[in-house]
């Protein structure tokens, strides 16, 4: 910021001096010519009885002129800036005398200066009179007019999507004031091609096509003077299905393709689609499964934060259904002053009444915005759990390839990717995402992205190590005496030996991403459209939750972070714990 | 194999680590968005302005001759000149200040760090079963599962924002029970150093309490394993003291884990922790890249990130050697 901000001082500066060059150049030519003119005039053979100082004076007032500035037009209540122009002079500018003179409310105002700031009572048009006037006493005059409208408010702009359960839009002028007051209001746009017109300080209107609608407000007071204003709806159309569930998309379109390969695969082979040795195989690993979940359910830490995880699952697939409110982006309390004094001012406690303002009630109080927190904390769940799941998942494919593929082949495989491991384990990973995001753009799936390629190293040491071990056992020397092609041995006997070893890993993994997210949402690189808990816990942080009391807006996001990453972390030991029988007896 | 093949072996692949981390950094730079002699040449600037500046920095160069060129400074350790908060100032002796407040912060952190928790995770260790290992684990578990800055940001908002008992910011400034401190520079050394250690106090002990429960989890774990092993319930049955068992048998398998990652923090010491340092706003080297990416600053980026590769890199050396010292078999 202070890069832009030098820049910019700079050029005002620049600015600035060519301004002050300009005008002393132009202030030294004037005096040249008029010492010329002197000198001319002195030369020349004078009349007896007039003196040279009567020339001079004559000269210097021909020397004094004035602007004051173009037409004004000003709102009603701001200030209407009143600004004199010196062309030319022989005195410095800030010496000369200014007076400003207009009739406002049936009084005649006079001030002076140079720079005059002054709010008009009322509407209407008004002739300002300047006059200036130097040592000499040479007066100038110039004139100007100030235009004052009716301030209109059309509100604020809004958005929303085609598939929105309300499309009804209120639209509210009630930020509009003049003196005299208001007497109509007139909304206009276009609507699916023909102009639309609604009056009314408040009107409502049913937007239901996607488009971008330009609304203009013009009011109208009883001086008959017009003041417009202008507020942007804009309805999003419904994406693509794909888009809006790319999540979806991305893990079924796999899991549908690789289903359908080994379809075909049966198929080719000539064995009906569910062989007997199929049947038996599931039984087996039902059995194993069952084994397994018993040892796991023993483990009461593990099991706790299983059912934790769950609840949290719920939390994201139902939030529109458990929350408070459908969109938490959208509706606010308001900051109410009345003369000063505040009746109602964000952050909120919680309460279990409802809001006058909005009908909601508020069970863990509200952010600086007035967005209820207890919403926002429902679908943060979502945010942080697709986070956790889909960039583990990339970074343990890219993991998993990597380590198979060097433990595996070995040799000049191993060493060049082992070295580019180890170049990845050593980069300083969080300067290096906040890099990337500084590069790829504020975008969800860019967060997703960079989250996974960031955490992929420590997978592949793990696959490695294992892949190593597993490579050496008996069968697999077997198999290759057989004659079994690479994809084939690693495929069917190292990749089933291997993958159990890194699942507890993986969900490990999962809580450093979520943690990850976290942390990029907080120092305000991640999705701003996105809801989530690293966020929350931004704006809390940039608008001193704790110095103004409001425990509340750190506390549930923040216990959120920490029951998800710790029932990940402890899910994790626990499936250490079954996988891993030496762990056991201790 | 012996130790000097090893050795030797060693440090080759850091030297080509070292080199693919100069190239990457000096790509992943050249890949960003955004003119970086728009930063440079003030606006209205001429184009004879903007060639002199591109001149400046090589940026009129073929890039075959840009890389030769930064690998020339690295080795000077000239990292060229900063386009951000030290506007167009060398960026080297401007990164003495920060790596002192980094070492100060991050280098005590992380000693107390190690420290504590492999004692608290001995502790546990030895009394596994016991509340007195359920508390210490859900303790360092809960610390582990906390994102760091929401840590921060609470001992932030408690301890200097509402008790005040110790300053906002910066790594130095304040004295305690002093109401207007004079400026650092007209402090007595004493005073300097109280200042330092009263600024110092918040970060360490977030930083201290985050990083210490990776450790406590890391040796709890590994002494866990350790202590199923047979040869200890062979020392055991020799009748040797528990304090005998556990610090001759036991903490000297169960440290290796330990060691590996202690050498990673360490490491991580040069790059300072950008949370903590964000939090309390303590202008250490976290602070400072952070700074240089909202400034867009690529030389001092380039600079943090080359410094904080090269101290892992170093670090994982280290670890390496120790671990051959400490574990023979990993020379086979």
């Amino acid at each position: 910021m202070s890069a832009k901000f030098a820049g910019r001082s700079l050029g005002m500066r620049m600015t600035r001096r060519e301004d002050s060059a300009g005008r002393r150049a132009a202030l030294a030519v004037t005096i040249l010519i008029i010492m010329l003119v002197i000198g001319l005039a002195s030369a020349m053979p004078a009349p007896a009885d007039e003196p040279s100082g009567i020339a001079s004076t004559a000269l210097a007032q021909a020397a004094l002129e004035v602007d004051a500035g173009p037409p004004l037009n000003n709102t009603y209540g701001s200030y209407a800036e009143l600004n004199a122009t010196v062309i030319a002079t022989i005195e410095p500018e800030d010496d000369l005398n200014y007076t400003w003179s207009f009739i406002d409310n049936a009084t005649t105002v006079t001030r002076y200066g140079k720079l005059v700031n002054y709010v008009f009572t009322e509407t209407g048009v008004y002739a300002v009179d300047l006059t200036v006037t130097d040592m000499f006493s040479n007066t100038a005059t110039d004139s100007t007019t100030v235009t004052v409208t009716p301030e209109a408010d059309a509100g604020t702009s809004r958005q929303f999507r085609e598939d929105n359960p309300v499309t009804l839009i209120y639209l509210n002028a009630s930020g509009s004031s003049s003196n005299p007051e208001i007497v109509t209001y007139v909304w206009t746009f276009t609507y699916d091609g023909a102009p639309q017109t609604l009056t009314g300080k408040n009107a409502s209107f049913d937007f239901k096509r996607p488009n971008t609608y330009n609304i203009t407000l013009t009011v109208t007071d009883s001086n008959g003077m017009v003041g417009t204003d202008y507020v942007i709806v804009r309805v999003l159309a419904k994406p693509l299905w794909v888009v809006d569930h790319w999540i979806v998309s991305f893990i079924g379109l796999p899991i549908l393709i690789i289903a359908a390969l080994m379809i075909y695969n049966k198929w080719r082979k000539g064995s009906g689609i569910i062989t007997s040795t199929d049947i038996e195989k599931a039984k087996l690993q039902y059995k194993g499964i069952r084994k397994n979940w018993t040892i796991f359910r023993s483990n009461r830490l593990g099991f706790a934060g299983f059912i934790v995880l769950i609840i949290f699952g719920a939390m994201a697939i139902f939030a529109p259904w458990i929350s408070t409110v459908q969109n938490p982006d959208d509706v606010q309390e308001p900051n109410i002053i009345v003369d000063g004094v505040a009746i109602q001012l964000n952050p909120l406690p919680p309460s279990t009444s409802k809001s006058i303002y909005t009908g909601i009630t508020h069970y863990w109080g509200t952010d600086h915005k007035g967005l209820d927190i207890y919403s926002m904390t429902m679908y943060g769940a979502r945010a942080s759990l697709i986070v956790g799941i889909v960039a583990t998942a990339i970074s343990v494919l890219l993991g998993t390839a990597i380590g198979l593929a060097a433990g595996y082949f070995g040799r000049v495989t191993d060493e060049v990717l082992m070295r580019v491991t180890d170049f990845f384990l050593v980069l300083p990973w969080f300067p290096l995402m906040i890099v990337m995001m500084a590069i790829l753009g504020q975008k969800f799936i860019w967060v997703v992205v960079v989250i996974g390629i960031t955490s992929w190293p420590s997978t592949a040491r793990v696959v490695r190590s294992q892949v190593l071990t597993v490579k050496e056992r008996q069968f697999i020397v077997r198999a290759k005496c057989v004659g079994a092609t690479d994809g084939h041995i690693i495929k069917t006997h190292i990749l089933p030996n291997v993958l159990p070893l890194i699942f507890a890993n993986t969900v490990l993994l999962i809580a450093i991403a979520i943690f990850s997210e976290a942390f990029l949402d907080f120092f305000g690189l991640g999705d701003p459209t996105v809801i989530s808990w690293g966020a929350m816990l931004e704006s809390a942080y940039d608008f001193d939750a704790f110095l103004k009391g409001a425990w509340w807006w750190i506390g549930a996001p923040g216990a959120a972070i920490v029951l998800m990453v710790l029932s990940f972390s402890l899910v994790g030991y626990a499936i250490d714990d079954v996988l891993n029988p030496k762990l056991r007896r201790r | 194999m012996d130790m000097r093949t090893l050795l030797t072996r060693k440090l080759v692949y850091v030297v080509i680590t070292l080199w693919a981390i100069l190239t990457f950094n000096f790509f992943l730079f050249r890949i960003m968005p955004g003119d970086p002699t728009r930063v440079l040449v003030p606006r209205g600037g001429s184009q004879e302005l903007r060639d002199a500046i591109m001149h400046r920095f090589y940026l009129d160069r073929p890039l075959w001759d840009q890389y030769v060129h930064y690998i020339y400074q690295v080795f000077t350790l000239d990292f060229g000149i900063s386009s951000g908060e030290w506007k167009l100032q060398e960026i080297t002796p401007n990164l003495v200040e920060p790596l002192i407040n980094t070492l100060l912060l991050v280098g005590i952190g992380t000693a107390l760090a190690i420290f504590l928790g492999v004692m608290l995770g001995r502790y546990a260790a030895w009394r596994r079963g016991t509340p007195a290992d359920t508390v210490g684990m859900a303790f360092a578990l809960t610390f582990y599962s906390m994102p760091t800055f929401l840590f921060a940001l609470v001992m932030l908002m408690v301890f200097a924002g509402q008790l005040q008992w110790f300053p906002l910011k910066g790594p130095y400034g304040e004295l305690p029970f002093v109401a207007n401190p004079p400026d650092y520079t007209d402090m007595s050394i004493p005073e300097k150093l109280l200042s330092r250690g009263y600024h110092l106090v918040l970060p360490v002990l977030a930083f201290t309490v985050e990083v210490m429960a990776e450790f406590a989890l890391i040796m709890r774990n590994s002494l866990t394993d350790v202590l199923t092993e047979d040869y200890i319930v062979t020392a055991r049955a020799k009748g040797l003291s528990n304090k005998t068992i556990l610090k001759d048998h036991a903490m000297r398998n169960a440290m290796l884990p330990v060691v590996t990652v202690a050498a990673i923090s360490v490491g991580w010491v040069l790059g300072g922790d950008i949370m903590v340092e964000i939090v309390f706003s303590y202008k250490g080297l976290g602070y400072i890249a952070w700074d240089a990416v909202n400034l867009r600053d690529f030389c001092v980026l380039q600079a943090l990130f080359l410094i904080m590769a090269i101290a892992v890199l170093i670090a994982n050396l280290v670890a390496d050697i120790i671990y051959m010292y400490l574990d023979p078999r990993v020379k086979i």
